[in-house]
C-alpha cells in the first residue's frame, strides 16, 4: 500500500512538521560559547567515556536487530512485511509508553552504582 | 545504567528463542524497555557530567553521544555484513550480550572514578562560560 516512497514521505512530512513547531513555539536561551577544547575536555570525563561505551554498545545491539531480525521473523516463522512492520511499531509504541516511567525509576534511584 | 545493560543483555539472545509471531512480539517488546533503561541513564550522566563542569555545553556532551551512536551503527554493519554468513543470528545476539556484560566492570571503574569526588574528570575543572 502506498509504494516505497509512502514511509519516506511521511518520515519527511514529520521533519517539516517538528521544524515548524520547533521554529514557533521553541524559545531561545541563552547561547553558550563552546569551543572544541571543551569538547576534548568533555570527552576526558570519565562518566562521559562510561556513558558513551554503554551507548555504542547499545547502538551496536539496536543496529544488528534492525536489519537481522526482520530476516528471522521470516525465514523462522513466514512473516510477511506488513507483520514484520506491525511488530515493530508495536514495540516502539511500547518504548514510548515506557518511557515516562523508566525515566521515573532511573531520576529515583540514579544511573546506577559507583 | 547497570540495570539497563543486564536487561539487555538478558534480553536480546531470547529474541531467537520464539516459535510464534505473537511470541516474537513479547520479546521484542521487553527488548525495546529494557533499551529504554539501557539509553535514559545515559543522558541522565551526559547532562550530570556538564552540570559538574557548569559549561552549560549540553549540545556539545550530546554531539558525543551522536558520535558514540554512529561508532556503534558503523561497526555493526561492518561486521555483521562479515559475519552474517558465517555466524547465526542467534550467536550475534549472545556475542552483543557477552560485550555488554563484559563491559560491567570497565563502567564500574570509570563511574567509580567520578564518583570518588576526585574532580570528576576534566569537565569538572573546565571554566564557566557564562
Amino acid at each position: 500500500m502506498g509504494g516505497d516512497a509512502l514511509p519516506l514521505l511521511v518520515a519527511g512530512g514529520a521533519l517539516a512538521v517538528d521544524g515548524a513547531l520547533r521554529f514557533t513555539m521553541l524559545t531561545d536561551r541563552a547561547r553558550v560559547r563552546a569551543p572544541i577544547s571543551r569538547l576534548s575536555s568533555l570527552l576526558r570525563d570519565r562518566s562521559v567515556q562510561a556513558a558513551a561505551v554503554v551507548v555504542v554498545l547499545s547502538s551496536i545491539g539496536w543496529s544488528l536487530l534492525e536489519p537481522l531480525f526482520p530476516n528471522h521473523l521470516e525465514r523462522a516463522m513466514g512473516a510477511s512485511p506488513a507483520t514484520i512492520g506491525l511488530l515493530f511499531t508495536i514495540s516502539s509504541l511500547a518504548y514510548g509508553l515506557t518511557a515516562p516511567l523508566v525515566g521515573k525509576v532511573v531520576d529515583r534511584f540514579g544511573p546506577g552504582p559507583r | 545504567m547497570t540495570f539497563g545493560i543486564i536487561a539487555m543483555a538478558a534480553t536480546l539472545p531470547l529474541l531467537v528463542v520464539p516459535r510464534t509471531v505473537v511470541m516474537a512480539g513479547v520479546v521484542l517488546v521487553l527488548v525495546d524497555v529494557a533499551f529504554g533503561f539501557l539509553m535514559n541513564p545515559t543522558l541522565d550522566e551526559l547532562a550530570t557530567a556538564v552540570d559538574r563542569g557548569h559549561t552549560g555545553a549540553y549540545a556539545s556532551v550530546y554531539a558525543i553521544f551522536n558520535m558514540a551512536y554512529a561508532i556503534g551503527t558503523i561497526g555493526t554493519t561492518f561486521t555483521e555484513t562479515a559475519l552474517a554468513s558465517l555466524v547465526s543470528f542467534g550467536v550475534l545476539l549472545a556475542g552483543v550480550s557477552g560485550a555488554l556484560i563484559l563491559c560491567l566492570p570497565l563502567l564500574r571503574v570509570l563511574r567509580r572514578s567520578v564518583g570518588g569526588g576526585a574532580a570528576g574528570g576534566a569537565a569538572a575543572t573546565a571554566p564557566v562560560a557564562h
